[in-house]
């Protein structure tokens, strides 16, 4: 009896194991989960990604997750490639092809998350090729940087020392990296454990004014944010303190960016910083550093940049979703439309 | 793989149920090959390294129990040097040619050594040592030379204790390989209620504390004395709930499968003086030292000026130990220091001996000793002289608007743990111990989800 209890534990540990190890196993059981709607279901992004981690019951708000797509009736020539190297910003709101660009013959677009494997390739073709640099201002730090273009461009990888492939290729053949983000999902994710969740998230905000650790409530509760864009301490904060060398040196990137790429065969480069949510909802009783407003001022016109922070102001609060990273779709349509403005302009 | 993780419980889950379905003649096959990929998890690469110090002290082992004489003496000189010279490379490198290239342009000389861009492998000096200690044992003739490659590398790499330890000693846990382990139901219990001890000691215990204490000591500039003080007290705890969780956990684990490590806390802020503490705290090392350190100088046995240099001699490398780094140096220079004029007064005034106090004097020299402790941990937690520089100023700053980082109700509580905890280490020490059982086990795990702060922090153990 012990033996057979502990090769039925051993059995299906090495399935949660193995399952948690696979990419293909994990899209296919999230696929499954999202599909149902009951105990065995998962919520953990149905509400918003940041209820997703924080649970607070408050924040269990249905999520739109639609994408935006069929939003420009454009009679013109299609004359651009619009090529685009993004984040969740655009690739989880619209619909990335022609039908939402306006002269776009065709829309390539690209993951700052993806290898360097397959880099995006330009297509040969008599049409102007436009390549778009979007990046969320927390990610900005990151991204915008010469090395991670050139990746995604052509694979370019930094050369490694033997000890450094070494490890890398022993890494990648015993490890997945998201591991144990994947056995969370795998043991724990179900609709019939949120109740506990919540009721852990919810002692923890009312007895200690604390929330999940990736997770910050707004002063006025009405918001989650991810604490990396409120904490002054981390670079990719509204709050974290930014000096003019700090915008030089992310001006000069953005240079070296667009002169690789116009050589590369590129006609024009185009760079889009979204704000963090709370530099726009300003719920915070304190200034933030102006990243992109600074960024963009220092500019002087002389790269193309489009700025929906204005934009984004004005909506507030509007163009948000409470429980999650993101903007919603108002405010990716405010985004896409100034991008088609841009575009017309060409 | 830390075992505050998931991925150590499906891995604990995995190589346990398989250890008692193995026949016993593939078990060290199936704990080598889990400790290989436990370690691997950190760093693959180090793995190399790790195998290069079980290379050279299983052969080191064997040669010294095959010569005699300066041969043998040879042999234990090599597998010694080769051992501390990992650590100096890996560990010390930087530490000594750095502070060399300070002294040199403080006398105007322009030196400069080049620096190695390495990570410190994780766990290293936890599993030097016990190494070293199987050389050295091998060499006294404690322990015989071990012959199966795999069950030495095992003794080296045994996953519970692999990278903080406690640093065991060949005699104890050699054998153990050998012996077969059947599924005992008490011990398991006994074994999992241990490792759920030692998971409330780190989640619940040390990773909220260390809410207030990072909090407080990443804001030096705009702090005062009494959240000073309570960061302090605070961190006092957080180092001990980290370390002997990490311990009841791997100690615990061992159980499971039916080995037994040795103790490596026994309620340490009871002690009633320095060298109580350090009969109680982190066991494993203090006794490797006074082991192979302190006996091999002589011990007390010498005049007392020589004792008492003995003394500060094995504190200052114990410090040392710690990390590379002055402020580890001068936090084992204190406890040596205190541990000479706790000497020394008990000599002159035998009245005041710890030894034989009782009722309100046990308390407060319990409370003194403490005090003397938390003392030397700011020097442990703050790594740069601004740092403490800052601490001792701020010392004298009475401000209660500064930042806490931590709720008034979760300061309670926290205080309230360390209270229960007290009372805990109190109740272990007495025969009346709490018997492990199902129900209790299933009620810790439940308090450990519901008042365990989840953030998958490292030990702070693991970086020596």
């Amino acid at each position: 009896m012990k033996k057979v209890l502990a090769f039925l534990v051993l059995i299906v540990l090495l399935g949660v194991l193995g399952i948690s190890s696979s990419d293909q196993a994990m899209r296919w059981i999230s696929k499954a989960r999202y599909q149902q709607q009951g105990n065995w279901g998962s919520d953990k992004y149905r509400y918003g990604d940041l209820y997703g981690l924080s649970y607070l019951p408050a924040f269990r708000l249905e999520k739109d997750t639609s994408l935006i797509s069929n939003q420009v009736t454009f009679a013109g020539l299609r004359d651009t490639d619009l090529y685009m190297i993004g984040d969740s910003y655009l690739y989880s709101y619209i619909q990335m092809d022609t039908s939402n660009f306006v002269r776009a013959n065709q829309v390539n677009f690209r993951k700052w998350s993806e290898g360097n494997d397959a880099p995006l390739a330009i297509k040969p073709s008599p049409r102007k090729k436009v390549l778009l640099i979007e990046s969320v201002e927390r990610n900005i730090w990151s991204v915008i940087d010469i090395m991670r273009v050139k990746a995604h461009l052509e694979g370019y990888r930094a050369p490694l020392t033997w000890d450094e492939k070494l490890n890398a290729c022993l890494a990648d053949a015993l490890y997945d990296p998201q591991l144990e983000q994947n056995i969370d999902f795998t043991l724990f994710n179900f609709q019939a454990l949120s109740f506990v969740k919540s009721l852990k998230a919810q002692g923890n905000l009312s007895l200690f004014n604390r929330t999940e650790s990736d997770v910050v409530l707004s002063r006025n509760k009405q918001f989650l944010y991810m604490k990396e864009t409120v904490d002054s301490t981390q670079r990719g904060s509204s709050f974290y303190p930014v000096t003019s060398q700090d915008i030089q040196a992310l001006l000069e990137q953005m240079e070296r960016i667009s002169s690789y790429a116009h050589a590369k065969g590129f006609d024009d480069v185009v760079f889009s910083f979204i704000p963090n949510p709370v530099a726009i909802t300003q719920t915070e009783s304190k200034p933030t550093n102006q990243l992109i407003p600074t960024l963009v001022f220092a500019n002087q016109g002389r790269l193309h940049v489009v700025d929906p922070t204005q934009v984004l102001t004005q909506g507030g609060k509007h163009y948000f979703f409470r429980s999650d990273s993101h903007w919603n779709q108002r405010g990716a349509q405010a985004w896409l439309n100034q991008m088609n403005q841009y575009l017309l302009t060409l | 793989m830390v075992f505050n993780s998931l991925q150590f419980l499906v891995f604990f889950g995995i190589v346990t149920s398989a250890y008692f379905l193995l026949a016993h003649r593939f078990r060290w096959v199936l704990l080598l090959v889990a400790s290989c990929y436990f370690y691997m998890a950190f760093q693959p690469i180090y793995l190399g390294i790790l195998g290069f110090t079980i290379v050279v002290d299983y052969y080191a082992g064997i040669y010294l129990e095959r010569f005699q004489g300066h041969a043998k003496k040879l042999f234990l000189a090599l597998s010694l040097l080769a051992n501390v010279g990992v650590l100096a490379v890996f560990k010390y490198y930087g530490f000594f040619t750095g502070n060399f290239m300070v002294a040199a342009h403080y006398f105007g000389f322009d030196v400069q050594i080049p620096q190695l861009s390495i990570l410190l492998p994780i766990g290293l000096s936890f599993h030097t040592f016990q190494a070293m200690s199987y050389t050295i044992e091998v060499y006294r003739g404690n322990q015989k030379a071990e012959r199966n490659f795999g069950i030495y590398s095992l003794y080296v790499m045994f996953y519970p204790q692999l990278v903080a330890g406690p640093i065991e000693r060949p005699q104890n846990l050699i054998h153990q390989f050998y012996e077969v382990h059947v599924w005992d139901r008490e011990r398991v219990t006994a074994g999992l209620f241990q490792m759920a001890q030692g998971l409330f000691k780190k989640v619940v215990i040390a990773d909220r504390l260390a809410l207030l204490v990072d909090s407080v000591y990443g804001s030096l500039a705009i702090q005062s004395s009494g959240n000073l003080i309570l960061a302090s007290v605070f961190y006092s705890f957080q180092i001990y709930c980290d370390f002997s969780g990490y311990s009841d956990m791997a100690i615990g684990a061992a159980k499971v499968m039916g080995f037994d490590l040795m103790t490596n806390f026994r309620a340490p802020y009871l002690a009633k003086s320095i060298p109580d503490f350090w009969r109680r705290w982190h066991i494993s090392l203090s006794t490797w030292f006074k082991d192979y350190v302190y006996f091999s100088l002589g011990g007390n046995r010498v005049s007392v000026p020589k004792w008492y240099f003995n003394i500060m001699v094995v504190f200052i490398i114990s410090g040392f130990w710690h990390g590379a780094s002055w402020n580890f140096v001068i936090w084992g220079a204190l406890h040596g220091l205190f541990q000479l004029v706790g000497i020394s007064l008990s000599r002159r005034f035998p009245v005041l001996s710890p030894e034989h106090a009782k009722g309100f004097y046990l308390r407060f020299l319990q409370l003194w000793t403490f005090g003397l402790v938390t003392f030397a941990w700011v020097f442990f937690r703050l790594a740069h002289f601004a740092e403490i520089n800052l601490y001792v100023k701020r010392l004298g700053v009475w401000n209660i608007d500064a930042p806490l980082g931590m709720h008034g109700n979760e300061i309670i509580l926290s205080v309230g743990l360390i209270v229960g905890l007290l009372v805990w280490d109190h109740q272990s020490q007495s025969t009346k111990r709490i018997q492990p059982s199902g129900w209790l086990l299933s009620l810790m795990f439940v308090a450990i989800y519901f008042l365990g702060v989840f953030s998958l922090k490292q030990f702070i153990y693991f970086q020596f």
